[in-house]
């Protein structure tokens, strides 16, 4: 009955566990490369299994992992928070769920090719990816996993887009959406948009492999690059909005305060996600195929939307009774670890810096600076922070900090050495290099560092299994939350609330009523001490 | 606004913009296409929303009497029609027979799904006043 529930929360939590296997999938890749880069001429295995595991190391992380992760935790906690009682099409959904993980099997099924798996990179660019270049059955079982799991997504994502717009409860306006739902909103917004478009380029690769002289010649290439690229830049952000939302609403609940500058938050959003639709050339400076002018100025414009969210972090905390839970700690570093791929994503946005940093580790560092020391982070800050609600028992707080300080230590012993070897002009995509003085050492770093990330999960797994084995219970609200998820009990029953909703009168509508009742026995005071002295 | 579309007309009404500026920069067709592609899925997506009945009332209670309502629990259908389209997908590659089976699965799936909406139709029909 698992698997066949339409029940949004057990399609959630299907998708996010079946993510979480990918993640732990796409982490054993990455190991398998960095224990071959740790020496400059490492033998662990041939160029081509080499290409492989990047291939699929990016695949896995991005198609099955961090974007379905983040459409999960929106199919979970959406409906929860606009306090509808079920979803917008829940068959599409549950179909999506299972279209996803076909996408998944069949994507991996090409490691038992005798071809071996995908082997073109994630972006699998045209000529490498056709038929000449990247011949065999890994490839097209890479191309056809891709279809199947953008199209799953894509469903997902319609389904909280319907959800958002039409099973809001009574008083939830559109300005009265928690951050996290507008986060979730704009994303799948962004689904919507552009996952269509990969589905079509990937089609059509398939086409071209097998004989259909699609993308030929120099306009064909680049064709391809621009029905790629307007899909992989707005999927970054798709892997980005959630995460951020999880952040603000685990930094806003510890910090007993409302998220500060609530509408500014909403527009930044908005423009945010429409000029995150209008920047992928920049990945396409060094092609000589786009309008380089254009493309830098709406990457720099990113800018904007992006210090107002700094701005308002910050306005969140100023004056905040501030709780330093496991919650708290990844959503803080969050913000302080994106803030470094952020930056590093404004130098190359600049056509002449990225002529010089395109293709070198530089690169590397820079997305995973958002993708893994940001959105992983703003993840486990979700977890940690959602997980009483999603099970009944709270996560121990003594191993999460042992967890997040294992993180924090891996991933920056991971990426930051990248940034020195990319400047430097080590190239990304290599399972050798030159005896360049420093680069070894920079390199074994850089393994150890992937190391103890690993540990760092290991550390997170065994906190769920004695977290759920010897249950902690959390009660309904274990965190004085701000949102309507937390006025249902934990985990919430199959139709969501069995109690009415509060009144709902802004984005934190548990929050009025806290503060209400904190007026009212103020008064009361205030009452009685006028009364005392009469 | 009916139905909720007002965010999804906004944001398509932004990319629109962004869309327009990009075509009066670069001129570049397929860019342009795209722009215009991502515009009008989301406008469809919006238009769907105005088109059909609006479930929750956005401010105050619902308004008049509501019509029953299926909930559903499960939905092997789906999931066989999932299964099914992976299954076709598949087949592209490891071989013809697939792609019949895949289709087969589906044709399954779907027959299940119509027989589940069926008989939702008729416990709501035997519900109503």
């Amino acid at each position: 009955m698992i698997a066949i529930s339409t029940d949004h929360k057990r399609i959630a939590l299907n998708m996010g566990l079946t993510a979480l296997g990918f993640f732990i999938l796409g982490g054993i890749f990455a190991l398998f490369m960095r224990a071959q880069l740790t020496s400059p001429h490492g033998d662990l295995m041939s160029n081509q299994r080499y290409d492989e595991l990047f291939t699929m190391h990016g695949s896995t992380m991005i198609y099955l992992f961090v974007t379905p992760m983040a459409l999960a935790l929106a199919l979970y906690l959406v409906p929860l928070q606009i306090g509808a009682r079920a979803l917008s099409g829940s068959r599409v959904a549950l179909a999506g769920f299972w279209i996803y993980l076909c996408g998944g099997l069949v994507m991996q099924s090409g490691w038992f090719a005798n071809t071996g798996a995908g082997q073109a990179g994630w972006t699998s660019f045209y000529p490498l990816s056709n038929g000449t270049y990247s011949p065999g059955v890994g490839q097209d079982l890479w191309v056809l996993g891709v279809i199947l799991a953008a199209l799953g997504e894509l469903l997902v994502a319609i389904c909280i887009t319907m959800t958002i717009a039409r099973r809001r409860a009574p008083g939830m306006t559109v300005l009265r959406m928690p951050v996290f739902t507008w986060t979730s909103l704009v994303s799948v917004l962004m689904v919507v948009g552009a996952f269509p478009m990969l589905i079509l380029a990937m089609l059509l690769l398939f086409i071209d492999r097998h004989g259909g002289h699609i993308y030929s010649g120099f306009t064909g290439t680049i064709d391809y690059q621009d029905l790629f690229w307007f899909f992989g830049h707005p999927v970054v952000y798709v892997m980005f909005f959630p995460y951020l939302g999880c952040a603000a609403e685990a930094v806003a609940t510890n910090a007993h305060k409302r998220w500060f500058g609530y509408k500014a938050f909403v527009a930044s959003m908005m423009t945010f996600s429409v000029l995150s639709m209008s920047v992928w050339g920049h990945h396409m400076f060094v092609t000589g195929g786009v309008t380089n002018g254009f493309f830098s100025f709406t990457s720099t414009l990113l800018l904007v939307p992006a210090g107002i969210e700094y701005f308002d972090l910050v306005g969140t905390l100023i004056g905040g009774a501030i709780r330093l839970r496991v919650s708290m700690l990844f959503g803080l570093t969050f913000f302080i670890q994106f803030l470094i791929g952020g930056l590093t994503g404004i130098f190359v946005a600049s056509p002449v810096l990225d002529y010089n940093a395109y293709g070198s580790y530089f690169i590397v560092a820079h997305f995973h600076y958002t993708l893994f020391a940001g959105s992983v982070f703003g993840f486990f800050a979700g977890v940690y922070h959602w997980f009483p609600k999603m099970t009944g028992a709270r996560l121990r707080e003594g191993l999460g900090r042992v967890h997040y300080v294992l993180l924090f230590i891996g991933t920056n012993l991971t990426f930051m050495p990248m940034f020195v070897l990319g400047l430097d002009g080590m190239d990304r995509r290599v399972s050798r290099y030159s005896q360049h003085p420093g680069w070894a050492f920079l390199n074994r770093l850089e393994t150890a560092g992937a190391g103890v990330i690993a540990l760092a999960v290991a550390v997170f797994l065994l906190n769920v299994l004695v977290s759920l084995r010897r249950r902690e219970l959390a009660g309904d609200d274990p965190w004085s939350g701000h949102t309507l998820e937390w006025a249902t009990s934990s985990p919430p029953p199959p139709l969501n609330f069995e109690r009415p909703l509060p009144p709902i009168r802004s984005y934190a509508p548990l929050l009025d009523l806290r503060e209400e009742a904190e007026d009212r026995a103020r008064e009361r005071e205030r009452g009685a001490a006028s009364e005392a002295r009469v | 606004m009916r139905g909720g579309a007002l965010p999804l007309l906004v944001w398509a009404l932004l990319l629109a913009a962004s869309g327009a500026t990009n075509a009066v920069w670069t001129g570049d067709p397929i860019q342009i296409e795209e722009f215009a592609g991502a515009v009008a899925i989301t406008l469809a997506t919006a238009g769907v929303l105005i088109v059909r009945r609006r479930e929750a009332a956005r401010r105050g209670e619902p308004s008049g009497p509501r019509d029953p309502e299926p909930v559903t629990h499960t939905s092997f259908g789906a999931v066989i029609a999932a299964i099914g389209l992976g299954v076709f997908v598949f087949g592209f590659t490891f071989g013809h027979f697939m792609i019949y089976l895949g289709m087969g699965i589906m044709v399954a799936g779907f027959g299940r799904l119509a027989l589940e909406l069926y008989h939702e139709r008729r416990a709501v029909r035997r519900r109503e006043p």
